[in-house]
């Protein structure tokens, strides 16, 4: 995986539209009104703030050589695809970041499994305290009030956890030589792990191109343990790491009190907002939210049934879904529509 | 046996003080501000942790680089001692503001010079029951004050008239900095513990060669003696490059840098210490406080800037008492090289003036500077000597250092050029005499007895043991 390939694509999809910087804004996930529409109209979400401590420098090293391949002309201040160019994006190999949801916490989560898992490991030697790989004090506490939850004296719980993890890796889909690479980095009381140098050099790549394949892996990895309920360790890990600021504010503020166990009623009441507010609030987590617990309002009986309705009927007007299941409100029924099916009308 | 060596052995699980410990501890209990001088690698920094367990009250560290207060704080948490925080500017506002006010709790306080000089911080230590203040690497006063950490000079300000005990720990500090540190720091009459930095164990060699053949050098080097060993150069450009020639070459070699990240730098250190690791290329970010006590061989590839710097360098070789080899390649132009690099980011006193006649004409400080062409580093020393004295001083004053950083230079000229035992050269620089002979001492008075520096077959450079993904699992896992 290469950074000029995914500059050729991204070029391709603003092609004409925006000036040589619009991609180095987007890799960094710059925070501003621009950026941010680039990315949702160009299509380019997946690779927000993929890159946060992307210099200029190699950035622009990346796109003079995409420049004399000729795939890549500048006009005007702006960049365009040639046809040369067009046909290279085809030849792309696919990839599938998910920059918009993780935002950079990517790294985040990967700290605190990395210390986890020295910890776990050091602990099965008997060894209490150790160099912590981890000099961030914020990941330290967090992992801290993570292990006082696990039961690390337990013989059998490394193998436990080595088996989720390699279930994880398995289940998302990376190739194996990302899998190489995320383990790489990890340390523990018989190993230590390997630096980006190390992982080129091995690996014959670019020391970027690593850290590209392993930006990518931990972005499949996330959407599994997200998606999948099998892996509580690593979900433990994640917690808080998948943004919510595609929330409304409001939205976030109800999200929070659910968090904490409120039901749609109470929030209702300890924010003093309309019911049907705070009802279209749990609609955008649906829509957002992969973890949302569409269970804990319909049977997933339900879910299946409404879900074959749309297909069959063509159609996700909310009128007439309700006539075919009168025992499901509004409510639920939209709920059902947000989170399998991106929506209702 | 003492109390103090019951705790000794309590604490610390040593049987007996090195040579000069003890005067410092007692001096500390007394009340006393202690300046002391022990070589690199004695245990200088058990000279205040000890004594902290008798005071009942807080101790600051003040220290100078950040990743030396990493490692300092985290092995005393692995040692047992939890009640330890470190205040530096890599620190999140959040983190930064729950450790200042939780920051009571602590026995320990590690603090940059810099975060010392924030009202908040200040304010804030300020109502804590200090009973010992700590400058580590206290020559940085002298050394890097006025070069580009002014913050060290304001230490003594800061700290007040009100104060408890000051201890400054060096390795390498000669009268003049001897003077500076009395000065800055508001020292009353310290209590001297002197003791001669030389390190017995270490050889000293001289090797000239032209700037090409360096590279050749260590690798035949490497191939035919032993390590561990660091080899330091002058950029970080090189330190990557000369690592990745080397790893090329079948070498076990890593780059350390400052232009790392954090993480990348733990996992070398990690490595090297535990022997994964046997050559680390790297600027001088790796040094001061590393301790690994095996270290055969340090090279320098470049000349250093001062002695001092030198001496820490090499001082990370033969804490383990064992013999140990520095040696320092030297080709013609590197005097040159040298030279540029440091006098480069000293402001001559035109940029001064000009500085100074932009800011009355109403310019900000920072395009003031870009104006007078002065780094900001450059900017820094300045406002600092401004704040102190007339400006017409102030040029004088630079003019001075510059003078300084050139008789640093020619000091390291002379042990490169030196006819006569090159540590003597090095004793004389730092006003020790020595007139000893020893055998093993250096490339002048001849290398005899060496035998423990060769290998005796030419290993085979190891192949890294690879693993696949999942074999990594179990193995991280012990599975
Ligand atoms: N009395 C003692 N007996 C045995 N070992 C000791 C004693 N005091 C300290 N040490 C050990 O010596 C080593 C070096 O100590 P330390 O890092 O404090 O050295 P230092 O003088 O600060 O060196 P530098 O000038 O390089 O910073 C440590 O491993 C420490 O535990
Ligand atoms: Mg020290
Ligand atoms: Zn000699």
């Amino acid at each position: 995986m290469e950074l000029s390939s995914l500059i050729l694509f991204m070029v391709s999809k603003m092609n004409g539209e925006r000036s040589k910087n619009a991609c180095l804004h987007i890799f960094r996930g710059k925070k501003s009104s621009q950026t941010l529409q680039d990315v949702q109209y160009f299509n380019l979400k997946p690779f927000f703030s993929v890159l946060s401590k992307l210099d200029a420098e190699t950035y622009e090293t990346h796109l003079y050589r995409l420049l004399a391949d000729g795939y890549v002309k500048e006009a005007d201040g702006r960049l365009y695809v040639s046809k040369t160019g067009l046909q290279k994006v085809k030849e792309l190999d696919s990839c599938y970041f998910n920059g918009w949801d993780y935002r950079g916490n990517e790294i985040v989560f990967f700290h605190r499994l990395a210390l986890a898992i020295q910890t776990i490991s050091y602990f099965k030697e008997g060894i209490k305290s150790f160099m912590p790989i981890q000099t961030d004090r914020e990941v330290q506490l967090f992992v801290k009030g993570m292990a006082r939850h696990l039961p690390l004296e337990n013989k059998e719980f490394p193998r436990k956890i080595g088996g989720e993890l390699k279930n994880a890796l398995q289940a998302s889909g990376m190739k194996d030589r990302q899998k190489l690479i995320i383990v790489s980095r990890l340390s523990g009381f018989s190993i230590t792990g390997r630096t980006w140098d190390q992982l080129a050099e091995e690996l014959q790549m670019s020391p970027l191109s690593v850290y590209l394949e392993f930006i990518e892996g931990l972005h499949r990895l996330l959407d599994v343990i997200h998606e999948e309920r099998d892996y509580p360790f690593l979900l433990q890990a994640a917690e808080g790491v998948k943004s919510s600021l595609y929330l409304t504010d409001s939205a976030d503020q109800t999200r929070r009190l659910f968090a904490k166990g409120m039901n749609v009623e109470e929030i209702a009441t300890v924010r003093r907002l309309k019911l049907s507010t705070i009802e279209d609030h749990f609609v955008e987590m649906a829509i957002n939210d992969k973890t949302f617990p569409l269970t804990d309002f319909v049977l997933s009986k339900q879910v299946n049934e409404v879900v074959l309705k749309v297909e069959e009927l063509g159609t996700r007007r909310l009128r007439m879904l309700k006539q075919e299941f009168g025992e499901l409100s509004y409510f639920q029924l939209r709920l059902i529509l947000g989170s399998k099916l991106g929506g209702g009308k | 046996m003492t109390d103090l060596q019951n705790l000794l052995y309590e604490k610390f699980g040593y049987r007996n003080f090195r040579p000069g410990q003890e005067n410092v501890i007692r001096s500390v209990l007394q009340g006393k501000d202690t300046i002391a001088i022990l070589p690199t690698g004695t245990g200088k920094s058990l000279c205040y942790q000890l004594p902290s367990y008798l005071l009942n009250g807080i101790t600051i560290v003040i220290s100078p680089l950040v990743s030396l207060m990493e490692d300092q704080s985290s092995s005393m948490r692995r040692n047992g001692e939890k009640r330890v925080a470190a205040l530096n500017s890599f620190l999140s506002f959040q983190d930064k503001n729950r450790i200042l006010s939780q920051i009571h709790l602590y026995k320990f306080i590690f603090v940059s010079p810099e975060m010392l000089l924030q009202r908040k911080v200040e304010e804030r230590l300020k109502q804590l029951k200090l009973s010992l203040i700590v400058v580590d690497e206290a020559h940085c006063i002298s050394q890097w004050g006025f070069d580009f950490r002014p913050d060290y000079l304001r230490i003594g300000e800061i700290l007040g008239r009100n104060r408890p005990p000051v201890l400054a720990l060096t390795a390498t500090a000669d009268l003049k900095v001897i003077d500076d540190i009395t000065k800055y720091l508001h020292m009353e009459m310290p209590v001297m513990e002197r003791h001669s930095l030389d390190r017995p164990n270490i050889t000293y060699v001289v090797e000239q060669m032209a700037s090409d053949e360096k590279t050749a050098w260590i690798e035949s080097r490497l191939e035919q003696t032993a390590g561990p060993g660091i080899i330091y150069v002058a950029s970080r450009k090189r330190a990557d490059e000369l690592a990745s020639i080397l790893s090329r070459k079948g070498f076990s070699a890593a780059a350390y840098h400052a232009g790392k990240e954090q993480v990348d730098r733990s996992l070398i250190q990690e490595q090297y210490i535990r022997g994964e690791v046997e050559w680390i290329c790297a600027t001088n970010a790796f040094g001061m406080g590393i301790h690994k006590d095996n270290i055969r061989q340090i090279i320098h590839e470049h000349l250093p800037n001062t002695m001092a710097s030198y001496i820490q360098e090499v001082g990370r070789a033969g804490r383990d008492g064992k013999p140990a080899c520095a040696v320092l390649l030297y080709a013609p132009e590197d005097e040159n090289i040298t030279r540029f690099i440091i006098q480069n980011d000293m402001p001559d006193r035109n940029s001064v003036l000009h500085y100074t006649e932009w800011l009355q004409a109403g310019k900000s400080l920072t395009d003031a500077a870009a104006m007078a062409g002065m780094s900001e580093t450059a900017q820094r020393v300045v406002d600092f000597y401004l704040s102190q004295m007339p400006v017409e001083e102030v040029c004088t004053s630079l003019d001075e250092l510059r003078k300084n950083k050139e008789i640093d230079l020619q000091k390291m000229l002379e042990i490169v050029h030196s006819q006569v035992c090159i540590r003597k050269k090095i004793l004389n620089a730092f006003g020790e005499r020595y007139d000893d002979s020893r055998k093993q001492c250096c490339s002048i008075c001849g290398l005899t007895e060496m035998d423990w520096l060769w290998k005796v077959a030419s290993t085979e450079p190891q192949r890294k043991m690879t693993y696949a993904w999942e074999e990594r699992i179990d193995v991280l896992l012990g599975i």
